[in-house]
């Protein structure tokens, strides 16, 4: 189905005429995180001019996070005081067909906070160190230079993963093309991931209808309980 | 084979779930603890979310209070009248609780005093279960000193308002198990563990016989665990029902399991294994505050 897709996509861009700088597409715009949704691959295809590099930065839904450092008092290891840190990226994922500091100057890596080193999280080094290590481990953070295949001279893609346990909401992928260390064009694509189905209608309900949606598990618990200990008669 | 948690927001594997609820199931069928202690630390541990494990497992623990209930009151083995003054004290209790609650973490010291009354309850807990335990199975205990028990804690029993607890062959004061009742709600709601409290001052300060222990308690739990549910359902919206239901499951075939297990063995090895449990956690709860944690920070979602 992708390489269909890719073929069509060829042969709409090459009958159209004057040729876009870089023009790039999703395997799939929405993924539906359904009762056994264990995670998501997509393919993000396109074309673009010969002898260009391509950046691409995917960018999950914003949220506030907390940090807490573990310190020791009195021989005892606790928590110390919660950092808030507000409108986060909670998935970040940059691609790109070298590693970023020979394509990029060091002002367009700030400017478009392109990497991990300049993504803007607002917290002093070392608190900064150790989230990005710990959204790593999550697979939620990753840096994959050179993870841009090119197809021919101008097609390229990319492999994308999506874990089970990504935040759903709207994902932005942008699509950089870089000359001599200039951004000569660049394209964004939405990437909707929502719940679908019964996860979508637990969540909805458990956040609209809050009193219903307790007695209702409570209830369910009652049923299974009570259930279980009649069924469950000794033998 | 995996299930999406839609509260949760991540996929877990079905069969760890449901043994997790087993487990959690039998033992409270076996001893009347409700197990909090064991498997909140391990559903955070596989990494969901605190807020979603705590209110969920408080779900779950409605279906095996009440499926354990059902075959000790089949049995005879609960004591309605205790366990309802055990629950009005219990509500009393938690309400204060959430005020205590409130003030420590304005005064900014509840992480410590957390860490510090979990080690130092399950040790004591431990210790003094474990030291009962030992001295009946080897038979240490002369009828002397079960006359000398008899007579512990005796003043506590002699408060005034003395009413007949039939089923469990008491007469006591109505003020002792409802202060037992209040002094495990606040705790219940500060530290998230009450039956492992409950079910040793039961036995030490009521008196009340063994076999009387466990389904009294679970009945009485059954209606603190509603309580929490809803109100972590309102509040948070942290009730995963997917989550809950898994280790639901599990846990109605593990606790008439549990209980008939516990129809068969003597008490002196139920207080036993209890006394095992207790102190095989208290030692790693020691072990992990002392030793360099192999993570220095906590990160997590704030959820609105």
């Amino acid at each position: 189905m992708i390489k269909r897709a890719i073929i069509f996509f060829f042969i709409c861009f090459s009958a159209h005429g004057q040729t876009p700088a870089i023009f790039a597409d999703l395997s799939d715009h929405l993924i539906a995180i359904h009762t056994g949704f264990k995670g998501a691959d997509l393919v993000l295809f396109g074309a673009s001019k010969i002898d260009h590099d391509i950046v691409v930065m995917i960018k999950g839904p914003n949220k506030n996070f907390s940090i807490k450092q573990k310190t020791r008092n009195y021989g005892l290891w606790m928590h110390g005081n919660q950092i808030e840190m507000p409108n986060i990226p909670s998935y970040f994922k940059l691609a790109s067909t070298a590693p970023l500091e020979n394509i990029l100057t060091e002002n367009d890596l700030v400017r478009h906070q392109l990497s991990l080193k300049t993504l803007a999280l607002g917290l002093d080094e070392k608190f900064r160190t150790a989230f990005i290590d710990d959204m790593m481990k999550k697979n939620m953070f990753l840096e994959e230079p050179t993870s841009v295949d090119f197809i021919g001279t101008n097609l390229f893609r990319v492999k994308l993963n999506f874990p089970s346990d990504v935040p759903p909401g709207i994902y932005t992928v942008h699509v950089f093309l870089v000359k001599d260390k200039i951004i000569t064009d660049a394209q964004s694509i939405p990437l909707h991931i929502n719940k679908i189905g019964l996860s979508a209608d637990i969540f909805a309900l458990a956040h609209s209808e809050a009193y219903l949606y307790g007695l209702f598990t409570i209830l369910c618990a009652i049923f299974f309980g009570t259930l279980a200990g009649f069924i469950l008669k000794r033998r | 084979m995996g299930v999406y948690l839609p509260i949760a927001e991540m996929n877990v594997d079905v069969s760890l779930l449901f043994g997790l609820g087993a487990i959690v199931g039998y033992l409270a069928g076996l001893l009347g603890i409700t197990g909090g202690f064991l498997v909140t630390p391990i559903l955070i541990f596989i990494g969901i979310p605190p807020p979603v494990a705590v209110a969920s497992q408080a779900n779950q623990l409605i279906a095996s209070s009440i499926s354990g209930s059902i075959s000790f009151a089949r049995h005879g083995k609960v004591d309605y009248r205790l366990a309802f003054v055990l629950l009005i004290g219990g509500i009393m209790g938690s309400i204060c609780g959430v005020y205590i609650f409130t003030l420590l973490k304005y005064y900014g010291h509840i992480d410590l005093v957390i860490k510090i009354s979990y080690i130092v309850l399950l040790t004591s807990m431990g210790l003094m279960i474990f030291i009962e335990s030992i001295k009946s199975l080897l038979h240490l205990k002369k009828k002397r000193s079960s006359r000398i028990l008899k007579e512990r804690f005796k003043w506590f029993r002699n408060l005034p308002l003395k009413i007949k607890f039939t089923r469990s062959k008491l007469e006591i004061s109505l003020l002792a198990p409802l202060m037992i009742g209040f002094v495990v709600g606040v705790l219940l709601s500060i530290l998230g563990i009450g039956t492992i409290v409950m079910i040793p001052a039961m036995i030490y300060l009521l008196r009340m016989p063994g076999s009387m222990v466990p389904g009294t308690s679970l009945f009485q739990i059954i209606f603190v665990a509603c309580s929490v549910t809803l109100l972590h359902a309102v509040t948070n919206h942290s009730v995963d029902i997917i989550l809950a239901l898994t280790l639901l499951l599990g846990s109605v075939i593990g606790a008439p399991l549990g209980s008939r297990m516990s129809q068969k063995l003597p008490p002196e090895y139920l207080r036993f294994f209890l006394a095992l449990l207790l102190l095989g956690m208290s030692s790693k709860l020691i072990f992990d505050a002392f030793s360099t944690p192999k993570d220095l920070y906590t990160i997590e979602v704030l959820y609105d």
